[in-house]
């Protein structure tokens, strides 16, 4: 029966399904793109043992080589090697480009012989063109250098840029780095003998792998919650259209279990149908994320999308959830009492219930109150409890949110707009599960974005205040800057200032301070500090902020003593200081007194006036080097500010699943709707209401629904957001009016296609038949 | 002359499975003239008032309203003459369930962008009696109630023919005679033409005439008509060989 029941009413199931096989994909796919990417980084672990750390000398290579059980300890030389490609930009991810001593055949030409040989694997070979013979560019520690490509070896099987050096030039680049261990020795037995800096490597990137599957998980829970709420909503309202049926089932003598039983039973046939088509529809989305954004940018890991794992989540979500949602409706489809049979006219519509409103609203406060309580344990709490609230009060804000726009309406689209905001308030309950769906994906979206905007706007506020220089030059991310570039950048004729940003601690035993290396003869003209106490030359000494100064306890005239990077030093305070925000620096050194091996993060230049541009030209020419990034002030500024937009874009990317089956949900609202109102449809048609109106009409009120469930979850995860940013104290408050709006346009645009297809059947409906169709 | 029906014929379907709701039916409907449209079911008789009102094409012959030619009419310009030169009255499910009472007979000038001519909106709705009810949702209201706000709301536009569809069909006879008053009064005083189709005799006595159908044709004509001889000419049509 339950069969049939579905397969005579197959369309008003095509949404709710396509809902469900989107959430089962999703899940589906999350797991086996996690557990693929979890494959990869396995098998990108060494085969045998390496030791890393500081202390990687030949005299414990020896001692290793002599343990029980190992065949060869041998010292290795790795590090960070770019590839300058034909475009004249860095070739492949420059997380997985890599150098090292040359060990091992090639396959075509020979093994570097000296300095100005390199080897490069075969995939790069083949990305970039480049083969044996060909002079290439090669940067290593921020030096850019031509060297002549003498061999291919075989690429990594997880891809990247792999570059080899003749062990002597890999040792002069890169140290020795570690020791790779050969045999079968029993590890526990090596680690007494390794000094305390050094370690054997573990696989430390198999955690990313879990971290990955569990973050995609939780986005999958969202598109599947969204999916529940379609589901509900579908059996809600099949419930409703089909109470006389159900009256007459149970006027003939069936129980209330027999009718549930068999509403259970559609919902049933429903998930086993979306977890057949979701599953495979997983396996496809998790064979395009593993072809696209494979793990390093070698071939990818084949899935194997029929462990145990996968297949019992997919069916469990598929199944699980498809009749945990038809649950209450099915109960409440039960509950028809047998005299409706007998009733003419529609059930009526039920309101919001006053326990549900209370309830929701007692949430909501509470929630708010945990929210702004200040402690940031207590927003984990706050959130959902708001966002639970809220969506129990839904009805209650739909009722009254359309009353309200009722009036405006009205005057914008006459009595168009009368009939689609009383539409959507007849059933505040339908309208509200529709837009709750939606609400979900937008308030997560709403609550990520607040933090975000508010932190890249701090950081942009930063950059424009942190100092004055006109030009800055930045390793880009992997990369780092060679000691010589302020010296380099200092020569050219274009930069009146230069000074280098060097990173540094300073070891006191009992604490640690950040001191930061800069040039002492132009630091004041590059940064707008302020000296209150004693005079600004770091050539005697160091400078202290207030704040470090507060900290510790130094004045001008304490001296400083500790351990930089392993070298002593003692250094008096000569000035104590106050700067922007956005030069965070706890002390300020002579960079001349670091080791040698720090490296500046930053170069900050000072052009001649309005010559920023042109300076930029000059530096960019003079390093040749694409790993340093030149930007002007506003560039900078710009780039500040649009950090954390690949991250929002992922996570809009992650939530869009989550928005399409609320858009669904709206479509199969919408359709079901018009079904229902047929008749009334069909009267408006005869007293003359044209086609085109009856469009307009079903398109406001799905924009209604669309933007009620928007606007409350932009609300909701908005206020959220502003809770997360009050805990982060210093930060910023910052609304994103104009994304916020574009989620408001989307949603909006949304709400006109969803209402697309209902409207058309509606309006393309004869007169008399709509009339004529039964209640 | 208000409205006409030319040799109007109407057949559903085609082929083997076509059915011959009106074949060549004339008439000619005077202004202030209230008809009454009678016959067996399947007579053709709704067929004929969808076909005047707008709302349903012929397949044959010409229908005119104030002499317009429906069948020239694009659906746009038949769904503004129907808001604008028809006014409808169902025998249920005549008004919106969002809508209250007021709005409810307003609709029509809502829908053509119109401000009510409140002197006569007020005459109208003082005719039918609902002047202390139009804040009320049509739930709110009896059937009787909700029956005249739907001649109210066909008549708010002063249309050139007011069509009923079996208006007293589901009201108890006292309702149903206040409705039946109704429409008899809008003819005589507001010289409004009005067409009813109806299958009850007594309906069919408050009408100026009767027209009887029969398979779709026209069959008699009977003017001044009463409940009785209206009777007594619906008793021929029960005779086995006209009869269904």
């Amino acid at each position: 029966m339950a069969v049939r029941a579905v397969v005579a009413q197959w369309s008003r199931f095509v949404l709710p399904l396509v809902g469900v096989v989107l959430g089962v994909a999703f899940v589906s796919g999350a797991l086996l793109y996690g557990a693929s990417v979890r494959a990869a980084l396995d098998r990108a672990q060494p085969s045998g043992i390496v030791i890393e750390g500081a202390a990687m000398t030949p005299a414990l290579a020896a001692r290793i080589a002599e343990a029980p059980g190992v065949q060869s300890a041998r010292l290795r030389s790795t590090g960070r090697a770019f590839l300058v490609g034909p475009d004249g930009g860095v070739v492949g991810p420059p997380e997985w480009a890599v150098g090292a001593d040359h060990v091992g055949d090639t396959v075509r030409g020979h093994a570097p012989g000296g300095p100005g040989e390199v080897v490069i694997d075969d995939q790069t070979a083949r990305r970039t063109g480049y083969d044996v013979g060909d002079v290439v560019r090669v940067i290593v520690g921020g030096v850019a250098r031509d060297a002549r490509v003498s061999g291919v070896v075989a690429a990594d099987p997880m891809g990247g840029t792999f570059m080899a050096f003749d062990p002597a030039t890999a040792h002069r680049l890169f140290g020795h780095t570690a020791i790779e261990v050969s045999g079968a020795p029993d590890t526990t037995a090596l680690v007494p003998l390794l000094p305390e800096d050094a370690y054997i490597a573990s696989n430390a990137a198999a955690g990313d792998g879990e971290k990955l599957t569990a973050i995609l998980l939780g986005f999958a829970a969202v598109a599947v919650f969204v999916a529940v709420f379609t589901v509900a909503n579908t059996f809600t309202m099949l419930a409703a259209a089909r109470a006389r049926e159900h009256a007459l089932l149970r006027a003939v003598g069936a129980a209330r279990r027999q009718v549930m039983r068999g509403v259970l039973a559609e919902a049933a046939l429903l998930g086993a149908v979306a977890t057949v088509l979701g599953h495979p529809l997983g396996i496809a989305a998790a064979w395009a994320l593993n072809g696209l954004f494979g793990v390093g940018d070698g071939p990818p890991v084949p899935l194997r999308p029929f462990t145990p794992v996968p297949v019992v989540a997919a069916v469990a979500v598929g199944l699980g959830v498809t009749v945990a949602a038809a649950y209450l409706p099915a109960r409440r489809a039960a509950a028809v009492p047998p005299i409706a049979a007998l009733r003419t006219g529609l059930p009526p519509t039920t309101a919001s219930s006053r326990t549900r409103t209370v309830g929701g609203a007692a949430a909501t406060v509470l929630g708010s109150a945990l929210l702004f309580s200040g402690s940031q344990d207590l927003v984990y709490l706050g959130a959902p409890l708001l966002f639970l609230g809220l969506v129990a009060m839904v009805p209650l804000l739909a009722t009254a949110l359309t009353a309200l726009v009722r009036g405006p309406l009205t005057r914008i689209a006459g009595v168009r707009g009368t009939l689609a905001a009383e539409n959507t308030r007849r059933n505040p309950r339908r309208t509200a599960a529709t837009a709750s769906a939606l609400m979900t994906g937008l308030a997560i979206c709403a609550a990520v974005t607040v933090p975000i905007a508010s932190v890249a706007a701090k950081a942009q506020r930063d950059a424009e205040t942190g100092d004055a220089a006109d030009v800055r030059i930045t390793p880009m991310d992997f990369a780092t800057a060679a000691a010589d570039l302020p010296a380099r950048v200092a020569g050219l004729p274009g930069a009146r200032a230069v000074t280098p940003i060097v990173p540094a601690v300073l070891d006191l035993g009992d604490d640690r301070v950040g001191v930061t290396g800069v040039d002492p003869t132009t630091i004041a003209r590059l940064v707008p500090i302020r000296v209150t106490d004693g005079t600004l030359d770091l050539r005697r000494g160091m400078a202290v902020s207030t704040e470090t100064a507060a900290d510790t306890g130094w004045r001008v005239g304490s001296v400083a003593s500790g351990d930089v990077a392993g070298a002593v030093v003692s250094l008096p305070v000569v000035a104590v200081y106050d700067a922007p925000d956005g030069f965070h620096h706890d002390a300020l050194v002579d960079a001349a007194v670091l080791p040698e091996d720090r490296t500046p993060t930053t170069v900050l230049v000072q052009a001649e006036p309005g010559q920023a541009d042109a300076l930029k030209r000059e530096i960019t020419a003079a390093l040749d080097n694409p790993t340093m990034l030149v930007r002007t002030r506003a560039e900078h500024r710009d780039a500040e500010g649009a950090r954390f937009d690949p991250f929002l874009n992922i996570l809009y990317a992650l939530l869009s699943i989550s928005v399409l089956i609320g858009a669904l949900g709206v479509v199969n609202t919408m359709t079901m709707s018009t079904i229902e109102r047929t008749r009334e449809i069909g009267l408006l048609r005869a007293i003359g209401l044209g086609r085109r109106d009856v469009v307009t009409v079903l398109r406001l009120e799905s924009v209604l629904i669309a933007l009620l469930g928007t606007l409350t979850g932009l609300v909701a995860g908005g206020v959220v957001g502003v809770a997360v940013v009050l805990t982060q104290g210093g930060l910023p408050v910052v609304i994103p009016w104009g994304r916020l709006a574009g989620f408001v346009a989307v949603t909006t645009v949304i709400g006109l296609l969803a209402a697309q297809w209902p409207a058309r059947r509606a309006a393309r409906t004869h007169v008399l038949t709509a009339i004529g169709a039964s209640e | 002359m208000v409205a006409e029906a030319v040799a109007l014929g109407k057949v559903y379907g085609d082929g083997e499975n076509a059915v011959v709701a009106l074949s060549g039916v004339s008439a000619v409907f005077r202004r202030g003239e209230f008809t009454a449209v009678m016959g067996p079911s399947g007579s053709g008789k709704s067929t004929l008032m969808h076909c005047l009102a707008g709302l349903d094409a012929p397949t044959s012959g010409t229908a005119r309203l104030g002499g317009t030619d429906l069948g020239a009419l694009s659906d746009d310009a038949l769904t503004a003459l129907r808001r604008e030169r028809v006014g409808f009255v169902f025998q249920s499910f005549n008004l919106l369930p969002t809508l209250t009472a007021w709005e409810n007979i307003t609709l029509p000038l809502a829908l053509a962008g119109r401000r009510p001519d409140s002197a006569w909106t007020e005459q109208v709705i003082a005719a039918v009696g609902l002047g202390d009810r139009l804040d009320h949702r049509p739930a709110q209201l009896s059937g009787g109630q909700q029956q005249r706000g739907a001649c109210a709301r066909a008549l708010v536009t002063r249309p050139e023919i007011v069509v009923a569809d079996e208006p007293t069909g589901n009201l108890d006879s006292r309702s149903g005679a206040r409705i039946l008053e109704l429409l008899r009064r809008c003819a005589r005083e507001w010289e409004q033409t009005v067409l009813m189709v109806t299958h009850d005799p007594i309906a069919a006595g408050y009408a100026d005439r009767v027209l009887f159908l029969a398979d779709g044709a026209l069959v008699d004509e009977m003017p001044e008509p009463t409940p009785e001889r209206v009777l007594d000419r619906m008793r021929r049509f029960d005779s086995p060989a006209v009869g269904r």
